[in-house]
């Protein structure tokens, strides 16, 4: 047990998703400081600002202990739950109850499985799938992740993207704060930016706020909300039309620019093998994409194809970005022609096109310059097209995997075990690499649409990996889409889904409230646990055994020439009495309704546990002997508990394939989206079938800037802002400002403040610390106001993940306020590609009076 | 003369229950059946509903369905090839992994 151990004690941090490695100090079994295990190749040490205060988390005065039964059956935010403690067993004996009266009809149970710090995600989504429920949650966000991880998959072959900081020598970050404030790994590519940045990489930020990110660039463009589409249309309009730099072989060779396509949009295909046709411009013949004899590609021209007329598709982006030159674009994103002209320059030139570079002996591309994406570009109404033609940035330039370019992360590894990315469908990039033989999400090739089952109606969203933004819509009238039933149960992890994975909070109260029962884990009562019938007390990660320790070791480590790591969380203290290990109370429910057998095989399968260290179904094991079994099996007998004890993390060198692996990949990357139309047209014709009329206009294999609702909403002039969302990196994707150091740091940075544009400010009265009325379509709060001129005039600024309620968090309670509760919550604010939340909102601030 | 048959159980697990109506099945299929086999008796069944949410394309799953045959993966027995014997099968249609 963890009591008798003192002294420094190796685990892995929890107090975010990443998972860094660290070292406890423990005397009398009690946690005295908690520092960066310096062996550990991902945090090399380091820890950030939550890992540290990760002791007064551990310590919360207020942090639940017992299971609890709330009295009151009134739900709502402003409800007391009237909680009473019970005993494990009538907790878990209610639970089963529950799933029992829906164990004939198991959809009708919700799995909100979010909880990356530990095994806790996968064990859930097992016992989701197990008891047969096709509603499991496993991501927090409205938006997060919606496209970056869909289109990695088919464009990359990872799990997220991330910029080659060692080798590139200009970079560009649209709506994200990468190695500055945010993303996977953020201890070690922090550094990594600092020392790309001193020795001269040219780091260029555009987004609305000019907040930490761009505090470190050289250049910060702000750009209006909703608009980066429109900008990266235009520079690549710059780049293939204008400057002329591209590169070529990687176009011909390894994408789908030179597929013919039809005067309707489609290929033209081989009538026997169906496969796409290209024109070899070597010796004036239309071959198939994989025939030995191609030798050179077409990129432009116009060939007749049994009476069909087809072009490259590269000639039809070419043509399809000269509609947004620069000085058109200007009045769009409200960056000026010449910016737009010299930034496209800048990044073309940098990429050095043609060049290469020896690592370990092996020539290798070089493209020195990448563009980086993600939250802030995912969230808009046409999230996943305001995205792509970033992506194609990248591409275009051949900067895709290869030192300098944008890298997928995770995507291809050889111990310990194998995983990478594959071909498929028309010689496309079609299954990306992950080291758990999960099924990934990718927006290729897609799935048939079919009539919905789903509450979430997933099946209406065919490109889409995950739909649980569309419940609020869904539960609170479903007979349009043809269901029958409600959702009657829901199983959460600690996560606060009620603020951080929806929109507009008065929704969200009544789509929990329509919740006929929910139960969920808890380590303090926030917003989420107010409508809990049952609470389970919840370990903090001091106490806890994960084989999985976060994203950092599976899914986002560092990218290129970087060590792969793994390390196991196990306890350094021993829990509260009254507490059980997560993964023991989901065997206990697994038991009892009889899915254990079915747990297990899934977890056998997800965790790759081989022989003989595999889960038998008529075997029960505590949590500690599968993080062990899982541990032997992948590294070998010696490698149990007491290994990662004493050693703390196994490290790996990595080869310089599975650093680029861009030039050894046996597929194409689209920089065409062909399957959008197939799947666009399917979905018409289910629609139809349904008597819906939804707007498909997101189907298309080229971009278009498609403005968002707010856009509209300013040029009305019912509002004449809109507030964007914006991240800290000391409340970035972890337990939040409950903790009473990241409290003071939000204090003293004003981090609970909303930014406005000093000017415009002025003009409405407002002055700096003014507190105001700031009111979206569906909500009107009550926020200080900081005033800056580190923000584009039509913009508000939010930031953090605030606005708590719970009298259950008496230190954040009443602090700051919830972007997301501002978020008009309807279709016409959801991608109709990616089911992102729109994230950009029209606003109106009035001084309070 | 009839071929023999055998009775397959069947276990849904996933999205599959709700397709389905219920988590298990009893189907009779002949002597020497495959997994394929079972699979195209279930599209026969169930239409396109089923063939839709588990075949990307004919003769290729969708990369989030998993089967088990006898408790192993039929990945390593072969895929569509693989024979059902007298085994129970588990079908499962798996939730894409996420993050954000
Ligand atoms: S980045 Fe996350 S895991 Fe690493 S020290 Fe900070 S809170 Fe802990």
């Amino acid at each position: 047990m963890a009591t008798t151990q003192q002294g420094w004690l190796l685990t892995a941090c929890g107090m975010c998703y990443i998972g860094c490695g660290v070292r406890v100090h423990v005397e009398d079994g009690v946690v005295t400081a908690i520092e960066g295990n310096p062996d550990n190749p991902q945090n090399r040490g380091r820890m950030c600002a939550k890992g540290k205060a990760g002791i007064m988390t551990h310590y919360n005065p207020h942090r639940v202990q017992h299971p609890l039964r709330r009295t009151n059956p009134k739900k709502g935010l402003d409800e007391d739950p009237r909680w009473q403690q019970i005993s494990w067993r009538e907790a878990i004996d209610t639970i089963i109850a529950e799933l029992n009266r829906i164990r004939e009809d198991p959809k009708k149970l919700l799995v909100q499985a979010w909880e990356a710090v530990g095994d806790n995600m996968f064990w859930l989504k097992a016992f989701g799938s197990a008891f047969g429920t096709p509603h499991i949650m496993n991501a927090a966000s409205p938006t997060c992740g919606k496209v970056v991880h869909p289109v990695e998959f088919f464009s990359g072959g990872g799990f997220h993207q991330q910029p080659d900081l060692h080798y590139a020598n200009y970079c560009i970050l649209v709506g994200t704060q990468f190695a500055i404030s945010a993303r996977g790994s953020y201890n070690h590519i922090a550094l990594d930016m600092a020392e790309a940045r001193a020795r001269g990489m040219k780091l260029v930020v555009i987004d609305p706020v000019g907040g930490y990110a761009a505090s470190k660039a050289h250049e910060w463009i702000p750009i209006r909300p909703g608009t980066d589409s429109a900008l990266a249309l235009s520079m690549l309009h710059v780049l293939l039309n204008e400057t002329g730099h591209y590169d070529e072989p990687f176009l011909k060779n390894k994408t789908n620019a030179p597929y013919l396509a039809g005067e309707d949009g489609r290929y033209l295909r081989d009538p026997e093998s169906k496969q796409p046709l290209v024109f070899d411009a070597a010796d004036g013949r239309i071959k198939t994409h994989d025939d030995s004899t191609l030798r050179d590609p077409a990129l432009s021209g116009s060939f007749q194809v049994d009476g069909q007329n087809g072009r490259p598709t590269f000639e039809l982006l070419r043509e399809h970005v000269a509609n947004y030159s620069p000085e058109k674009t200007e009045e769009i994103t409200t960056i000026p022609a010449a910016t737009v002209r010299r930034i496209a320059r800048e990044f073309g030139e940098a990429a050095s096109i043609g060049s290469t570079i020896t690592i370990d002996g092996v020539e290798l591309p070089y493209r020195p310059a990448c563009v980086d994406w993600a939250k802030g570009t995912q969230g808009h109404k046409h999230g996943f097209h305001q995205c792509w033609p970033l992506k194609l940035l990248n591409m275009v330039v051949g900067a895709v995997n290869v030192p300098g370019g944008i890298l997928s992360t995770a995507a291809i590894g050889k111990h310990p075990h194998q995983w990478r990315p594959e071909g498929g469908t028309d010689g496309m990039l079609e299954d990306g690499g992950h080291i758990l033989p999960l099924p990934h999400p990718k927006a290729f090739p897609g799935r048939k649409p079919t009539t919905p089952i789903r509450m979430d109606l997933g099946e209406l969203f065919p490109l889409a990996s995950h739909f649980h933004t569309l419940l609020p819509i869904t539960t609170a009238d479903h007979r349009p889409y043809g269901l029958s039933y409600d959702l009657e149960m829901l199983l959460h992890t600690p996560t606060n889904s009620i603020l951080g994975s929806f929109g507009d909070i008065t929704m969200v109260e009544k789509f929990y409230q329509s919740l006929r029962f929910v139960a969920g884990f808890a380590i303090e009562i926030n917003e989420t646990t107010l409508f809990d019938d049952i609470v389970l007390p919840f370990p903090t990660y001091l106490e806890r055994y994960d084989f999985n320790t976060g994203s950092a070791a599976h899914s986002i480590p560092p990218c290129g020439e970087e060590e792969f790591h793994w390390q196991v969380r196990q306890p350094v203290v021993d829990p509260p009495r009254d507490l059980i290990q997560p993964q023991d109370v989901i065997v206990e429910i697994a038991d009892r309704v009889g899915v254990l057998g079915d747990l297990y095989r899934l977890l056998n399968h997800t965790y790759i546990i081989k022989e003989p260290y595999t889960l038998q179904p008529d075997r029960r094991y505590p949590a500690s002997e599968i993080v062990e079994r899982t541990a032997k099996s992948w590294f070998g007998e010696d490698h149990g508990l007491k290994w990662f004890r004493e050693h703390g993390v196994v490290r790996l060198s990595r080869d310089v394939e599975e650093s680029y692996f861009g030039p050894y990949l046996k597929a194409r990357l689209p920089i065409y989206l062909e399957h959008l139309l197939q799947r666009g047209g399917e979905l018409k014709t289910v629609l139809d079938q349904m008597g819906l009329n939804w707007d498909l206009s997101d189907y298309k294999p080229l971009s278009d800037w498609m403005p968002c609702p707010s856009y509209h909403a300013i040029r009305k002039g019912e509002f004449d802002l809109i507030a964007v969302h914006f991240k800290f990196p000391f409340v970035y994707g972890g337990y939040g400002n409950e903790n009473p150091w990241i409290d003071e740091l939000c204090e003293n940075t004003e981090a609970y403040s909303v930014l406005m544009n000093e000017s415009v400010a002025k003009a409405k009265g407002i002055s700096n610390g003014d507190t105001v009325w700031l009111e979206s379509p569906v909500r009107k709060v009550r926020a200080r106001v900081k005033l800056t001129q580190c923000i584009h005039p039509e913009a508000v600024g939010v930031g953090g993940h605030f606005g708590h309620v719970s009298p259950g968090m008496p230190v954040a309670r009443g602090k700051g306020i919830s972007f997301n509760a501002l978020l008009p919550t309807d279709l016409d604010h959801i991608d109709m590609i990616s089911t992102a939340l729109d994230h950009c909102v029209q606003v109106r601030i009035t001084p309070t009076a | 003369m009839q071929p023999s048959s055998t009775s397959v159980r069947v276990k849904f697990m996933g999205d599959l229950p709700a397709l389905i109506g219920q988590r298990f099945l009893v189907l009779h299929m002949p002597e020497g059946s495959t997994v394929g086999d079972l699979l195209a008796q279930l599209s026969s069944d169930y239409g396109d509903a089923f063939t839709h949410r588990v075949f990307s394309r004919p003769g290729a799953l969708h990369h989030y369905i998993l089967i088990f045959v006898g408790g192993r993966n039929a990945k390593e027995l072969g895929g569509l090839a693989a024979l059902l014997g007298n085994n129970e099968v588990e079908v499962v249609m798996l939730p894409m992994f996420e993050g954000g």
